[in-house]
């Protein structure tokens, strides 16, 4: 990866973070509920970039929420890496034109990194997390996810492209940036 | 051999980045030093991006919700009208009562929340998260909040603040189920401790002795006891449920907070008086 689609992705990360504690933090909930920007992000990443960048992508990502809570540092880092690996091994047998694929694996990355969370949070000795209400949340959150999805995943897509006439991707997984 | 060297190269990465992510929640937990220094910093490098960012764009979110909910604030309107003039009266009748009160606190040397500075701080930010329920203001070390101070609003108590960066800082919600406060129940005067029950509009109050007679529409206060942040008397809420099971060491108590977290704009931070 050349250092523009680095650049992109930086700042698409600055723009997750500043997003998450601005305009979804303070009003644009649905049952008082709010997507998980960056794990749709990684997410999204990880489907075009696959596992090993997945991860890592995640992990800075998760990092970069993680400054912003107060749950221990490395919990969003952990859970959205372990999510942004699995799409990337998954996304091979996804058929990339399905329309259905961005809101799919929104959700599906949605759950599980919201199960991720609650699990290790808990067991990193955030009993809070291990509540009833923590259910209501992933599922909602995973839905709006879903939703967010149809954009985020467009954008993840321009920001990983190569300048023209270059060539990307991972060993084994090369495609030519358009 | 490719496809299996690629498969433990995956491994390999995946490994490092778990191993780093559990090493930075170990040191967290602990309580390592350098890591609230990096979210301190974290959060004075991006608070002026988000400041721009909601100067240009609140406007237009503000204006989203004022089509949305003309006719329920319509509504709101008359009905705080209406408790306004109620508690015009209240004031007269608690005006007396607080200078008594006043005065028996001077004698016993208790802590008092007017004799505490006040920072008045607006509310920037809600939380970055669905499983946290905390507030940034936009007020830090620069203005002189610090951390533990309590923070209130007329209503009564919204919480105390957790972290603080320069100009910023969080406020843990009474709410938050890991916050815990001190109380002291209106008329039976037995004292427990109100936790957080998260996205509920109730709290709970805990270790309430079983034998004490509480009846809903009690009036719970901060009790102000020996090493806790917030000083006495501060209201917290009304005891909106009571189940006292036979045999139970504690009573299961609901308390509804005064404080409506959803309408929160201006708060005030309480700097410890220099007595405490």
């Amino acid at each position: 990866m050349t250092w523009l689609p680095r650049l992109r992705l930086a700042l698409l990360i600055l723009a997750v973070v500043v997003l998450q504690t601005t305009v979804f933090s303070a009003g644009l909930r649905v049952f008082g509920v709010m997507p998980d920007l960056g794990l749709v992000l990684t997410v999204a990443v990880a489907f075009y970039i696959g596992p090993e960048r997945g991860a890592a992508f995640g992990f800075v990502t998760g990092l970069a929420v993680d400054l912003f809570l107060k749950t221990p540092l490395g919990l969003s880092a952990l859970s959205f890496a372990l999510v942004g690996y699995g799409v990337g091994v998954v996304q091979g047998g996804v058929v990339r034109s399905s329309r259905w694929a961005a809101p799919i694996m929104g959700a599906l990355g949605g759950l599980a990194g919201g199960v991720l969370f609650v699990g290790v949070g808990a067991l990193a000795g955030q009993d809070q997390l291990l509540a009833l209400s923590s259910v209501r949340i992933i599922v909602i959150a995973s839905v709006y996810d879903a939703l967010i999805a149809f954009a985020v995943f467009p954008i993840a897509r321009w920001a990983i492209r190569a300048p023209r006439g270059e060539v990307q991707g991972w060993p084994g997984h090369r495609w030519v940036g358009r | 051999m490719v496809v299996y060297q690629r498969g433990n190269r995956r491994r390999t990465i995946l490994a490092l980045i778990v191993l780093t992510a559990v090493t930075l929640i170990t040191l967290d937990v602990r309580g390592a030093g350098p890591i609230s220094a990096v979210r301190g910093g974290a959060h004075d490098f991006v608070n002026p991006i988000a400041a721009a960012f909601d100067t240009v764009f609140s406007p237009v979110g503000d204006w989203i919700d004022g089509v949305t909910s003309a006719a329920s604030l319509k509504d709101e309107n008359a009905r705080l009208r209406r408790r306004l003039d109620a508690a015009r009266g209240q004031r007269a009748t608690a005006r007396a009562a607080t200078a008594e009160n006043k005065e028996l606190k001077k004698l016993l040397d208790l802590p008092f929340v007017e004799d505490a500075n006040s920072i008045a701080a607006q509310l920037v930010e809600g939380a970055p998260s669905n499983f946290e329920f905390t507030v940034q203001i936009g007020k830090g070390e620069s203005d002189g909040v610090g951390v533990d101070m309590p923070v209130v609003t007329g209503a009564g108590l919204v919480g105390c603040v957790l972290e603080v960066s320069r100009d910023r800082a969080t406020v843990l919600l009474i709410k938050d189920p890991e916050s815990g406060v001190g109380v002291k129940i209106e008329k039976s005067g037995s004292t427990g401790v109100v936790k957080g029950r998260g996205d509920s509009n109730t709290v709970r109050a805990d270790f309430v002795d079983p034998k004490a007679e509480v009846t809903k529409g009690e009036i719970v206060y901060t009790s102000g006891q020996q090493n806790s942040p917030f000083p006495a008397a501060i209201p917290v809420g009304t005891v909106s449920k009571v189940t006292n099971t036979r045999g139970d060491l504690q009573q299961d108590i609901l308390v509804k907070p005064l404080v409506d977290f959803s309408r929160l704009d201006y708060v005030k931070v309480l700097r410890p008086s220099s007595g405490r």
